[in-house]
C-alpha cells in the first residue's frame, strides 16, 4: 500500500498552469482575473443532460456507446468508463456539456505545438474525465475524477468562443484531459468558432473511433497526439488502453489532412528502449511521413509512478538521434527547457529556424512558411 | 478458520401492499445476529463486535431507486440496535455515495447529527480524501466517511444482478467508497473488487455485512426491472465479506435457473472477484463452499 500526497499534485499543476491559472481547483472565486479584463464566470453545481451522441441502444435499456473503441455497455444508471456519460433509462446523456473546470490562457507552445502559429496563445479548457487511466497522468485531479467531483463553469460554447476572442486568444485548445470525452461540446464549440474567426485544436491520447473522429476533424484546425509507447503491453499495463486504435487514429488524421504532431512521452524502464523507439519512428514514416513533429518530452513522478525517476536527459537526446536518424526531419526534446532540442531547423540548409527556450519563442526565421536561408517550405501551420 | 454465513428468511416480511414491515424486518435481524455469534440476545452480538465509544458508519446501496435500495427499514432497526448497545446516535451513520442517491431510496438527509446520521460523500463537510490510496490495480481517493469519520464500519448492500460484475452484493458495494468506480468494471471487476477491499481503511474497518436480500433483483440488473426482481423476504449476515458473497451467487445462481434463465458463467459474467478476493494474495475471506458453515433461519 502507499499513498500519495495530492496536494503536491495540486502544486504541480497550479506550476504547470503559469501564472495564467483561472482555476482548475476550488479557489472560490468566481472572476478570471489574470488579465485586466476581468471576466465573471458562473459556477454550477449542476451536471449537463445533454444528449450524447454515438451511442446505440441495447436490449434492457442498455446503452452501446460508439464515440471510443473502449465500446462501453452501460446499464440504466450507471456510466461508461470515462465516468462523464451516463445511462438514463435508456437513453445515454453527456454529463459535461458547457461544464469545463479548467480554463487557462497558455502559450501555443504548451501544448505543445511547434508547427501551429508559434508565438500565439490558446484559450485552454476542459472539463473532468478521460477515458484512459496513465498511471502518470499530470492533471489526474481532473481527468480521473467525475464531474460532481470537480467546480465547473457553466459555459456554453457561445460563451467560450466569446471569452476567446475577449482574450485575443487565436485558438482555442481543447486539452488537460481528454477532449474526446467532451467530444459534443468540443464539437459544437470548435463549429461555432469558426464562423468567428477562432481556430480549434484538440491535445488528445487519440482512443476515438473512425466516425467521430472524422465527423470532428472537419471542425478542427490542428491535433496533438499522445503517443505513449510503441507495445500493446505499455498501453494495457500502463495507460488502461491500446495501441491499435491510436495508430489507425493518426492514419485517419493523416488521409483527412489535419495538421498532426505527436509527443511521446519517455518513461524510464517503460518505454525508452531503443529497439521499441525505433520502431515507432519507422511506422511514423511508412505511415505518416517525414514531415510530422515528433515531441520526446521528460517524464517527472506523478500519479500513480511516483516510484520511477525522471528521464535522463541523455535518454531524451538517445530518442531524438534515432528520429533523425530514421528519417525524420522534426523531432523535438521536452520539459528541458533550454536544451537546443526545442529548437527547429531546417531539414535542408541545417540552420535554427525557431529558436526556444520554454515555452517562449527567442527568434522565429520561418516567413511565409519557407525558411528564410534557404526557400525550403516547413510544413505546418504558420499563419 | 471457518467462516459463517446466516441467511434469515421472513415469510411475513411483507404487507399486503408490498411494503416492509419494520417490527418483521428487527425480528429477523434480531434473529440473524444471534445465529451468527451464538449470543441469546442480538445486543451480545452488536457488544462483541463494536465498542460503544466508536463511530459506525452503515454503507447503504441506494443506486435504483426506492425499489431497489437498502431498505431505510433495516437501516433504522440497525441503527437502534446500535444505539441500543450504547454508542451515541449522531456516531451511527448511514451514509452513500451521494444526497440523491440517499434521498431516492426513502433516507431524510440528516448530515449533522442530534439523531442517526444520514449523510453522502457530497454532504457539505464530508467529501473524499486528499490522499490517494493504491491497493493492486486500484489507485483512488477513498470518502471521507471511512478514513475520517468512521472507527468501524457496516456494509449494507442489496443483493442483485449486474450487467458487468456478474454480482453486486457486499464487496462490489464499497465501490461507492472510491471517487473512480467507473474505472474498475473491465474484467467483470476482476481483481478490481478484492482490491477495493484490501484497502486498509475499509478491511480492517468492516466488521460486519448485512445484506439486504428482502428483494433481489436476479436478472437486468444494477437497475430495478420488476419483472426480474423476486420478493425473497431474506437478510445475509456474516463477518466475512467473502463468504457472504460467496453464498450470495448460490442464491442468485438458484433464483436465475429457477426462472429459467442461464448461469452467470454462460453468460460471461461470473463474478470472479470472489475467488480472487479469497486468493492468497488478498485474503480478504472464505470463497470456498467447504470453509463456510451455512446457516439458514425461518421466521413466519
Amino acid at each position: 500500500m502507499s499513498r500519495i500526497d495530492r496536494r503536491e499534485f495540486l502544486r504541480y499543476g497550479a506550476l504547470g498552469a503559469s501564472s495564467l491559472a483561472l482555476s482548475s481547483f476550488p479557489f472560490g472565486g468566481k472572476i478570471l482575473d489574470f488579465c485586466p479584463r476581468a471576466y465573471a464566470l458562473e459556477l454550477t453545481g449542476d451536471l449537463s443532460t445533454e444528449e450524447a451522441r454515438y451511442y446505440k441502444k441495447l436490449e434492457e435499456s442498455v446503452v452501446g456507446c460508439e464515440l471510443c473503441p473502449r465500446s462501453c455497455k452501460v446499464a440504466d444508471r450507471e456510466r461508461g468508463y470515462c465516468g462523464v456519460r451516463e445511462n438514463r433509462e435508456g437513453e445515454y446523456f453527456t454529463l459535461v456539456y458547457s461544464r469545463p473546470c479548467s480554463l487557462n490562457v497558455d502559450p501555443i507552445e504548451k501544448k505543445p505545438f511547434f508547427h501551429f502559429l508559434p508565438g500565439t496563445t490558446a484559450f485552454s479548457m476542459a472539463t473532468a474525465g478521460c477515458n484512459v487511466n496513465c498511471k502518470f497522468c499530470q492533471n489526474w485531479d481532473i481527468s480521473q475524477v467525475r464531474p460532481e467531483q470537480t467546480r465547473n463553469y457553466y459555459l456554453p460554447p457561445k460563451e467560450l468562443v466569446d471569452l476567446a476572442v475577449r482574450y485575443k486568444a487565436p485558438t482555442i485548445a481543447y486539452t488537460y484531459s481528454e477532449p474526446i470525452i467532451f467530444y459534443e461540446y468540443m464539437y459544437d464549440t470548435a463549429k461555432l468558432g469558426h464562423t468567428k474567426g477562432v481556430r480549434s485544436v484538440m491535445i488528445s491520447g487519440g482512443y476515438i473511433k473512425e466516425k467521430p473522429l472524422v465527423d470532428l476533424v472537419r471542425h478542427l484546425d490542428a491535433v496533438k497526439i499522445d503517443l505513449k509507447a510503441f507495445t500493446e503491453k505499455y498501453y494495457k499495463e500502463v495507460c488502461h488502453g491500446e495501441l491499435k486504435p491510436i495508430l489507425e487514429c493518426l492514419v485517419t488524421l493523416k488521409r483527412e489532412g489535419i495538421w498532426t504532431e505527436i509527443v511521446y512521452l519517455v518513461v524510464p524502464t517503460l518505454n525508452d528502449r531503443k529497439n521499441e523507439i525505433e520502431a515507432m519512428c519507422a511506422w511514423i514514416l511508412d505511415n505518416l511521413g517525414p514531415d510530422v513533429p515528433v515531441h520526446f518530452t521528460r517524464f517527472h513522478p506523478m500519479y500513480l509512478l511516483k516510484n520511477l525517476p525522471s528521464t535522463p536527459v541523455k535518454t531524451l537526446e538517445m530518442a531524438r538521434r534515432t528520429a533523425l536518424e530514421k528519417g525524420l526531419n522534426f523531432v523535438y526534446i521536452g520539459n528541458v527547457p533550454g536544451h537546443e532540442g526545442e529548437n527547429t531547423y531546417c531539414p535542408e540548409c541545417g540552420k535554427v529556424l525557431i529558436k526556444r527556450t520554454g515555452f517562449s519563442i527567442l527568434s522565429n526565421d520561418v516567413v511565409s512558411g519557407k525558411c528564410k536561408h534557404c526557400g525550403k517550405m516547413i510544413p505546418g501551420v504558420w499563419s | 478458520m471457518r467462516s459463517k454465513v446466516v441467511l434469515v428468511r421472513h415469510k411475513n416480511i411483507f404487507d399486503s401492499r408490498g411494503r416492509l414491515k419494520r417490527p418483521s424486518v428487527t425480528e429477523a435481524l434480531d434473529a440473524g445476529l444471534k445465529a451468527l455469534t451464538g449470543d441469546r440476545d442480538s445486543r451480545d452480538s452488536l457488544r462483541s463486535l463494536f465498542d460503544a465509544s466508536g463511530a459506525v458508519a452503515l454503507k447503504s446501496n441506494c443506486l435504483s431507486g426506492r425499489m431497489l435500495s437498502t431498505a431505510p427499514e433495516l437501516a433504522f432497526s440497525l441503527a437502534e440496535e446500535l444505539h441500543v448497545i450504547g454508542i451515541k446516535k449522531s456516531n451511527v451513520i448511514i451514509w452513500e455515495r451521494t444526497e440523491r442517491e440517499l434521498a431516492s431510496a426513502g433516507y431524510s438527509l440528516n448530515p449533522k447529527g442530534g439523531d442517526f446520521r444520514v449523510l453522502a460523500t457530497d454532504s457539505r463537510g464530508a467529501g473524499y480524501s486528499r490522499s490517494l490510496f493504491v491497493s493492486g490495480k486500484v489507485g483512488s481517493l477513498l470518502s471521507r466517511i471511512m478514513t475520517g469519520i468512521a472507527d468501524f464500519a457496516i456494509n449494507m448492500p442489496i443483493l442483485k444482478d449486474h450487467n458487468l460484475a456478474g454480482l453486486s452484493g457486499g464487496m462490489k458495494n464499497y465501490y461507492g467508497a472510491i471517487h473512480n468506480p467507473n474505472k474498475f468494471h473491465d474484467n467483470n471487476c476482476d481483481p478490481y473488487v478484492a482490491d477495493v477491499n484490501a484497502l486498509p481503511d475499509i478491511k480492517n474497518k468492516n466488521r460486519l455485512t448485512v445484506c439486504d436480500c428482502t428483494r433481489v433483483q436476479y436478472h437486468g440488473g444494477p437497475g430495478y426491472k420488476p419483472h426480474w426482481c423476486e420478493k425473497f423476504g431474506g437478510l445475509l449476515l456474516s463477518k466475512d465479506p467473502v463468504a457472504l458473497d460467496r453464498i450470495a451467487y448460490n442464491i442468485l445462481e438458484q433464483l436465475r435457473r429457477k426462472n429459467g434463465l442461464g448461469s452467470l458463467k454462460e453468460e460471461r459474467r461470473e463474478p470472479k472477484y470472489i475467488f480472487t478476493a479469497g486468493d492468497d494474495e488478498h485474503k480478504l475471506g472464505s470463497c470456498s463452499i467447504e470453509d463456510i458453515d451455512f446457516v439458514e433461519v425461518g421466521l413466519s
